[in-house]
């Protein structure tokens, strides 16, 4: 009886996992069903790079792939206040950029000689003078808070769009407060990463896609690495030595056994 | 029939080792180096400063539950107070950790288990087992370790089946009179319970959510597919023989003061058993709440089709608590309810420290930093895999999250086959088998909590209970490597 009791349990035990394990299976078969690749086509990337210098200003480079793209003309969102000394470059094809505006939105203007060849790149430079406002960027922690929205204004979806900021050198990232696309912790490739370069840091954030009205954004603080030491040390000795103080019975102590336990 | 008592004589205090002695009069002053070490040295390429502050505070707080120099839930508070004022993480974030579903998931644990014996239903069960299996103190142990094993095939989450279990090892422990804190029995019942619970959910690919994300990683990443099966035969033959190591290691580190139930004859427990009498009233409505909480969790997977909503494991676990208290159908008044409430501000604040660790990206750049250290990248196919076995069986240590570490060590691991010409399958396979190896350290994971909750052990016991099984788990795993993982098809 206790044997056929037993293998009862094995066969419902089986039973249940096989389920459990039919159900899975079926799961992740229409998950990897659904992820299909798409040939892209418009503005197939885009890129965004500041340098950041001490005093706030920042050089811009914006690069932008296209492919099938058949207009002569392209906006694309412009999301600094008054870039100044815009400069582009676009291999053979000629062009000319001018900052200005589509309905409310900040744009800059590309006009090409023609429709653009298949596949272009297209390079951007300008210079904005108050990229960061330091002033009223400074925490009273000595911590500076950069937030940059890449909002895509345009009627085109961006397939990829990447934006990255090289602090000013000495300055360190103290950490991310929000991005969008939002970091999960569960994603292969998260959305932001930081490196040092030199004796400079990157802070890099990527977006899959950036549709028709919607963002790309990142926020996050950076501070100088020059901690003045002693305050904390001092702190440190003075909580060492009195800890060893109270303590100084500890290794002699006859009950102390009574006495950790209570 | 009267059961010959086997009964060694009472412990006596044995004299503190020195090194507790040592560790006590040292924490501190340790604890405050390691902090300002860490916080002084200029911030590494890939590491931010918040997650600089957050692993001086974790490394600090180690060293502090490790050495027990303060008690651990005055760490804790500590780690809370130090993780705000460094800018660590925002203040919000860590006063939040009170919030999150394991704390209320502890919460209410703790009152199906006052439930459970305060209607005597927990004793009669423990006492059931005891009469049948638990005889004599090894042979109660290593019943639990089974019964927690049957349960990994039918409860899909870790948490649950630790919560499940909770009521009847705590009376198992004071059948053999494990007083809190002292008792070798009750530290290494609770500690098994742990391992038993993570190591066991190793060995079966949908005892929990992480295996089957790592199975997507494999899927997407490394172009491979895992069945159940494959999973299932591969881990769980090396899951039960670690199994079977850590409960004869867990004989040796913490030899039961008794043979027998209290160095009692088991008689006296048939007595204590017959006395109980048939189930009462109150037995039944307690057995009703256990049941309906085990239904939810088994079946968690159904709840959508059936209700049309997901009821979540915690919410589960709340269901069952306010049944407990409803007048007329409830078992408890607040007063029955036991809480140990400085161990929920433990947790509290380890929570709060591993998830800060985790949120600044600071175990990610650990766990680089570690694989580019050990110089993997020109190994050979062997050495590369004992060392990814080794750093991702080790890799929970600067985790609280099962999810999260495999999100992170999974594609690292598959990236580096890659990279070095390796099939994906055959290091980042043994590598999802550790991810849910959490046992040296409460915070570790939910069932950690759930256990040190009941107080019967200390950091440092599960320490190192946990780190000479882990040790057996990695050892077992380099060696299945070219034997079992190869013979299955695991390593190709």
């Amino acid at each position: 009886m206790r044997k056929m009791t037993f293998a009862l349990c094995a066969v419902l035990l089986f039973a249940w996992s096989s389920v459990q394990a039919a159900t899975q299976e079926a799961a992740t078969g229409r998950a990897a069903q659904a992820a299909a690749p798409e040939a892209k086509k418009g503005i197939v990337a885009c890129r965004e790079s500041v340098d950041l210098s001490p005093d706030g200003s920042a050089n811009v480079t914006m690069g932008i792939a296209l492919a099938g793209w058949d207009s002569d003309k392209l906006d694309l969102p412009l999301n600094y206040a008054k870039p100044e000394n815009l400069g582009v470059e676009a291999g053979d094809l000629k062009v000319v950029a001018t900052a200005g505006k589509t309905g409310d939105a900040s744009v800059i203007k590309l006009q090409f000689d023609g429709k653009p060849p298949a596949d272009v790149q297209i390079k951007l430079t300008f210079a904005v003078k108050k990229f960061l406002d330091l002033g009223k960027a400074k925490t009273p922690r000595g911590i500076f808070n950069l937030s940059y929205t890449f909002t895509n204004a345009t009627a085109t979806t961006i397939n990829k769009y990447d934006f990255t900021v090289l602090l000013p050198p000495g300055y360190v990232m103290n950490g991310v407060s929000s991005s969008t696309p939002k970091a999960t912790g569960e994603e292969v490739v998260p959305p932001y990463d930081f490196l040092a370069q030199g004796n400079r840091v990157v802070v890099n954030l990527h977006a899959p896609t950036v549709g028709p009205g919607k963002n790309a954004a990142i926020a996050f603080g950076f501070a100088k690495d020059d901690r003045n030491p002693w305050p904390l040390v001092g702190i440190g000795i003075l909580i060492s030595l009195a800890a060893l103080y109270l303590k100084r019975d500890v290794l002699t102590s006859a009950n102390y056994a009574a006495k950790t336990a209570a | 029939m009267t059961v010959q008592s086997t009964v060694k004589p009472a412990v006596k205090s044995k004299p503190t080792p020195s090194l507790q002695r040592w560790m006590d009069f040292l924490g501190i002053p340790v604890a405050v180096l390691v902090f300002c070490v860490i916080t002084l040295m200029p911030t590494p390429s890939g590491l931010s400063m918040q997650g600089k502050m957050a692993l001086a505070i974790f490394l600090m707080a180690l060293v502090l539950w490790v050495s027990q120099a303060i008690p651990v839930y005055a760490t804790s508070l500590l780690s809370m107070v130090l993780l705000v004022l460094t800018g660590a993480w925002a203040e919000s974030n860590v006063l939040g950790v009170f919030g999150q579903d394991v704390i209320w998931l502890m919460v209410c644990a703790f009152i199906l288990t006052s439930a459970m014996i305060k209607t005597n239903l927990a004793r009669r069960i423990a006492l059931a087992m005891v009469s049948t299996f638990g005889r004599r103190a090894k042979w109660a142990l290593l019943s639990m370790i089974v019964v927690n094993g049957i349960l990994a095939f039918l409860v899909p989450s870790t948490t649950a089946r630790a919560a499940l279990l909770l009521p009847i090892v705590l009376i198992l422990a004071d059948v053999y009179g494990a007083v809190p804190g002292k008792s070798r029995f009750g530290a290494s019942m609770m500690i098994q319970q742990i391992q038993s619970n993570s190591i066991f959910t190793s060995g079966i690919l949908t005892a929990t959510a992480c295996n089957v994300m790592a199975v997507g990683f494999i899927r997407t990443m490394g172009k491979q597919e895992v069945f159940y099966t494959d999973w299932f035969f591969a881990e769980f033959p090396i899951a039960i023989l670690t199994m079977i190591v850590a409960w004869a290691v867990g004989l040796f580190f913490f030899k039961p003061e008794y043979d027998t139930p209290k160095g009692q004859g088991l008689q006296v427990l048939h007595d204590e058993f017959k006395a109980l009498g048939k189930l009462k009233p109150d037995e039944y409505k307690a057995a009703f709440i256990f049941a309906l909480t085990v239904f939810l969790w088994v079946t968690d997977k159904w709840h959508n089709g059936w209700f049309g909503f997901m009821i979540t494991t915690q919410m589960t676990a709340i269901i069952a608590a306010t049944l407990c208290f409803l007048p007329g159908v409830g078992l408890l008044g607040w007063k029955d309810t036991k809480i140990p409430w400085d161990l929920m501000i433990f947790s509290c604040g380890a929570y709060a420290v591993g998830l800060a660790l985790e949120a600044s990206g600071g175990a990610k750049w650990l766990l680089d930093g570690v694989f580019a250290a050990a110089g993997i990248k020109s190994m050979s196919f062997w050495e590369a895999y004992t060392v990814v076995i080794f750093v991702s069986m080790f890799s929970h240590f600067i985790f609280t999250s099962k999810t999260v570490r495999t999100a992170i060590v999974i594609p690292v691991v598959i990236v580096l086959a890659k990279s070095m010409g390796f099939n994906p399958l055959s290091l980042a396979l043994p590598a999802a088998f550790t991810m849910t190896w959490t046992i040296t350290l409460p915070p570790h994971s939910k069932p950690n909590l759930i256990f040190y909750g009941t107080g019967q052990f200390n950091v440092t016991q599960e320490l190192v209970y946990g780190l000479a099984v882990c040790l057996v788990g990695a050892v077992l795993m380099v060696i299945a490597g070219p034997t079992w993982f190869t013979f299955v098809g695991v390593i190709k």
